[in-house]
């Protein structure tokens, strides 16, 4: 039913004022109580609250606009149909309700009390406060900005699905080699981000459901430390008071930047500005050839971009074995990927045509590249002042850049936990997801300390790359008696049937034990097929027990049997 | 029905803070209660609450000197705040709610002291013509707020400077300042200064309203935790500079390369329209910088940013920053 809004009142004696404010759009749903604008007149200050409760079908006025007492300013299409009003007293506590849901616009103030409150929605925070909610804590989750946090809506997910972007152009490129012509491929920048923001979208929106089927209070909003065992959070919509017994802080990080010449201009990319870039650069150079680097290097070298990567270490990716990185950066030189290893970003200035020109240095001698845009991809800082640490009782590491923890992610206050980034361990989500288990099975009861030694890795450039365990460079290092097989997918029928052949599979074992304790794949379906090793390394599987599995034919995991076997030589398909 | 009176005399002169003690007690104050809230800021421009700074004030010059600006929530123009003034707030429910009887506080307090003013249509108080006092008023969760300032000893040179915005072309749809002739207390009279003008008006406002009231002092310290989240929003840019309603704003200069003009439409502070015309010789894609400013918010910081990742020619840049610069540092 349709109902008109009007102008009851104005301040004082007055006749007209001037609508100031608009704080609804045509479509909103609006409730009894709710502001919908300010009006002014003779210096006083008002809000119109709606009289009706449904949506708003138009406004006959705009900001800046002169009204008169009297005057219909809305029309709102009201919730109660004549119909059901028949029962006029099941229509009174309808009503009632309606009124007493007021005012969406002026600050809710209210108190949550529970058992844990967590602090941050990443892959640390929103695990936990699931974990936590499953043994039957009562839990709250604040976040300030979207429920995911850096993995979902700044990294991993949206560059996998830019990856995967371009991994369909990569196809439609070599598709003449499969018996395909196609003429020409236009690059839609736009829409490819279009649908990196939906996958984003989709997954926030997983997130946010799987919180509420817990029964978490999901809070929006940033959370200040009041005293002990209190947050608020205050904002325009509300005035809240968390009080809590356990408190999980699980902030995230944000890119740094190292702090050469030129390195605050105002338009020096980070992982987060290259994930929301409206075009694609003619020409970019990334600072830091390390796992985020070598990434977008191959995603805008595919979309058309002069790409040039700068690592300052000796090898790009290196905490990988130079046998892997050579194979990725084989890869990237055969695309056009320009990449100085051991070289030292000095400066970074604007030249008079709008481009930068980075200075490097290698050796002795410096060395100069143009490029529209520069990113730098050097790491990760954790957010240590998102909140007032010190009243928490928190102290930081030795480095001072991260919250110091135990194994059981227990921070110096013995009622406080870090999990994340905010410890500035490994920055990996699947890291902090494991931790949030630690940490909440602790909290719980649970001695089970947090065990770095099988993180696995998974670096998405193309070719791929999947990590786990010790590395050979690692293996060399601390002096142990290894073998080390390496089975190439040149050699495995289903690789080579999809053109997929570079790369192999590489293991690591003990020579006593004969126990398999690292292993790396870089080639097709890497990151995919790395679970397996992963479950070898981490439960210490030996060379004769693990050889006995059946590896199905014609996959790609067959790789994986075939580097078992080499490990005692017997490799059958590779000689 | 009145059933007590409060005294609140502030020890902050943070104009977010007394700003948000005032939102404080209009959520707060009991109905049968009237309370009279004493302060002052230190060195602050306040404007109405459906004004835009860019039209009302010199932006640039607020920022060189430390000027704080905040958006109030009454309505009304802006004021320029220093410890030569004093405001006075009246919170109080509907039914006590009397703006005569309020400035009659004012008035008696000044006639204590020796000064004769009057009441100037409905808002202003005057002396011989000259105004001293500017009120302005506000209703939010049932409870009216009625506040002014009042001229003791004003910097009044600085505050006609921050006062004035340069040569700009703005079409706001809020409220404009209305200017006035304005005159401090002090030339009226040797013997007043803000100290005497608060217990005047003190002794006023408690044989006014026959009450024994209760005094407080208001301080962030013991209130702070209260404040806190009312003053993250007299803090905020979002409140001070996006919270006023759409405007347009226009600007052009004569550069050596050509005529520079450029037109954006705000609203929410967010840039919904832009314009620039130039007759620039030199081939640039002032198209493109056009386009990117869509959609962002209206900030120096983000002018340059754009202006940057779109002009390449050097001269053009660098003037255009700076130009940029004077209007909005």
């Amino acid at each position: 039913m349709k109902k008109e809004l009007f102008i009851e009142k104005l301040n004082g004696h007055d006749t007209t004022g001037m609508i100031g404010k608009i704080s609804k759009v045509v479509g909103d749903t609006v409730q009894i109580g709710e502001a919908l604008f300010t009006i002014e007149s003779g210096k006083g200050a008002l809000t119109f609250k709606s009289t009706e409760e449904g949506i708003l079908l138009s406004f006959s006025i705009e900001e800046g606009q002169m009204v008169t007492k009297g005057q219909v300013v809305a029309v709102v299409e009201a919730v109660e149909q004549s119909a059901s009003n028949e029962n006029s007293k099941s229509a009174t506590p309808k009503g009632a309700s309606a009124a007493y849901s007021f005012g969406f616009s002026k600050p809710q103030k209210r108190t949550v009390d529970v058992d844990l409150a967590i602090v941050g929605g990443g892959p640390g925070g929103y695990v936990a406060a699931i974990r936590a909610a499953q043994a039957g804590l009562k839990v709250a989750i604040v976040e300030e900005d979207r429920m995911g946090g850096t993995c979902l809506n700044y990294g991993c997910i949206p560059t996998k699905a830019m990856a995967s972007s371009v991994s369909v152009l990569n196809d439609i490129r070599r598709a003449s080699d499969f018996g395909f012509e196609i003429s020409k491929v236009d690059v839609n920048f736009d829409k490819l981000m279009d649908r990196k923001n939906k996958v984003v979208d989709q997954l926030v929106g997983g997130i946010e459901y799987l919180m509420s089927a817990h029964n978490i209070e999901f809070i929006k909003g940033k959370a200040q430390v009041q005293q002990k065992n209190q947050l608020v959070v205050n904002d325009k919509l509300q005035e809240l008071t968390l009080n809590y017994k356990i408190l999980i802080l699980a902030m995230g990080s944000k890119p740094c930047a190292i702090p050469i010449e030129g390195h605050d201009l105002p338009d020096i990319l980070t992982s987060k500005e290259l994930l929301s870039l409206k075009e694609v650069p003619k020409s970019l150079t990334i600072i830091g050839g390390g796992v985020i680097g070598m990434e977008f290097a191959f995603i805008y070298r595919a979309l058309g971009a002069e790409v040039t990567v700068v690592e300052y270490l000796p090898q790009i990716l290196n905490m990988l074995d130079a046998d892997v990185a050579d194979v990725v950066r084989n890869s990237a030189i055969e695309k056009g990927i320009q990449i100085y290893e051991g070289a030292c970003a000095a400066s970074i200035k604007d030249t008079l045509n709008g481009m930068k020109i980075l200075e490097i240095q290698i050796g002795e001698t410096s060395h100069f590249i143009a490029s529209e845009k520069v990113a730098m991809a050097v790491g990760r800082k954790a957010n240590l002042d998102s909140l007032n640490l010190e009243l928490l009782e928190v102290a930081l590491n030795e480095r001072q850049n991260g919250i110091e923890v135990n194994g059981f992610m227990q921070t110096s206050n013995k009622n406080v936990y870090a999990i994340g980034d905010v410890t500035n361990m490994i920055q990996l989500a699947h890291v902090a997801s494991h931790q949030a288990f630690v940490a909440v099975d602790h909290i719980c009861g649970s001695q089970t300390q947090m065990n770095y030694d099988y993180i696995p890795s998974a670096i998405f450039t193309n070719p791929e790359v999947g990590h786990v365990g010790m590395t050979e460079k690692e293996a060399v290092v601390s002096e142990i008696d290894y073998l080390v097989s390496a089975f190439p997918f040149m050699a495995n029928g289903k690789a080579l049937a999809m053109g997929e052949s570079e790369g192999f599979v590489k293991l690591i074992a003990r020579k006593d034990d004969r126990v398999i304790i690292g292993g790396t794949i870089v080639g097709v379906h890497a990151t995919d097929l790395l679970a397996t090793i992963g479950n070898l390394v981490s439960s210490q599987t030996t060379i004769d027990e693990a050889s006995h599995v059946i590896y199905a034919h014609p996959t790609t995991s067959e790789s994986i049997h075939e580097a078992i076997l080499m490990l005692d030589k017997r490799g059958v398909h590779f000689a | 029905m009145l059933n007590s009176t409060v005294v609140y005399h502030s020890n902050s002169y943070d104009p977010a803070f007394n700003l948000a003690f005032e939102e404080y007690l209009l959520k707060y104050l009991e109905p049968d209660k009237i309370a009279l809230f004493l302060w002052q800021s230190e060195n602050a421009i306040v404007i109405g609450r459906h004004q835009n700074p860019h039209r009302e004030c010199d932006l640039p010059r607020l920022k060189q000197d430390g000027v704080k600006l905040v958006r109030r929530l009454s309505g009304g123009g802006s004021v320029y705040h220093d410890l030569g003034n004093l405001n006075f707030t009246f919170v109080t429910a509907p039914q006590n709610y009397d703006v005569d009887r309020q400035l009659s506080v004012i008035l008696e307090a000044l006639a204590m002291l020796g000064i004769q003013a009057e009441q100037s249509g409905r808002n202003d108080l005057t002396t011989k013509g000259q105004k001293f006092s500017g009120n302005a008023f506000l209703t939010q969760d049932g409870r009216m707020c009625h506040h002014g300032t009042v001229l003791v000893d004003v910097n009044l040179e600085k505050l006609a400077t921050y006062l004035t915005v340069s040569k700009l072309k703005i079409k706001s749809k809020g409220i404009d300042s209305v200017r006035a002739r304005v005159v401090n207390l002090k030339e009226l009279s040797a013997e007043i200064n803000v100290e005497s003008l608060k217990k005047a008006i003190q002794s006023a406002f408690i044989r006014n309203y026959a009450f024994e009231p209760q005094i407080l002092n208001v301080d962030p310290k013991t209130l702070g935790v209260s404040l806190n989240p009312l003053m993250g929003k007299y803090n905020s840019w979002d409140w001070n500079y996006a919270e006023g309603p759409s405007f347009e704003i226009e600007k052009e200069a004569k550069f050596d390369w050509g005529l520079f003009e450029i037109r954006i439409n705000c609203k929410d502070n967010l840039i919904e329209a832009c314009e620039i015309n130039t007759d620039c010789l030199i081939e640039e894609d002032f198209e493109r910088l056009q386009k990117q400013l869509i959609g962002e918010p209206f900030t120096l910081e983000m002018l340059l940013r754009q202006l940057n990742g779109s002009i390449h020619n050097a001269p053009i840049k660098s003037q255009l920053s700076d130009w940029f610069r004077a209007w909005l540092a």
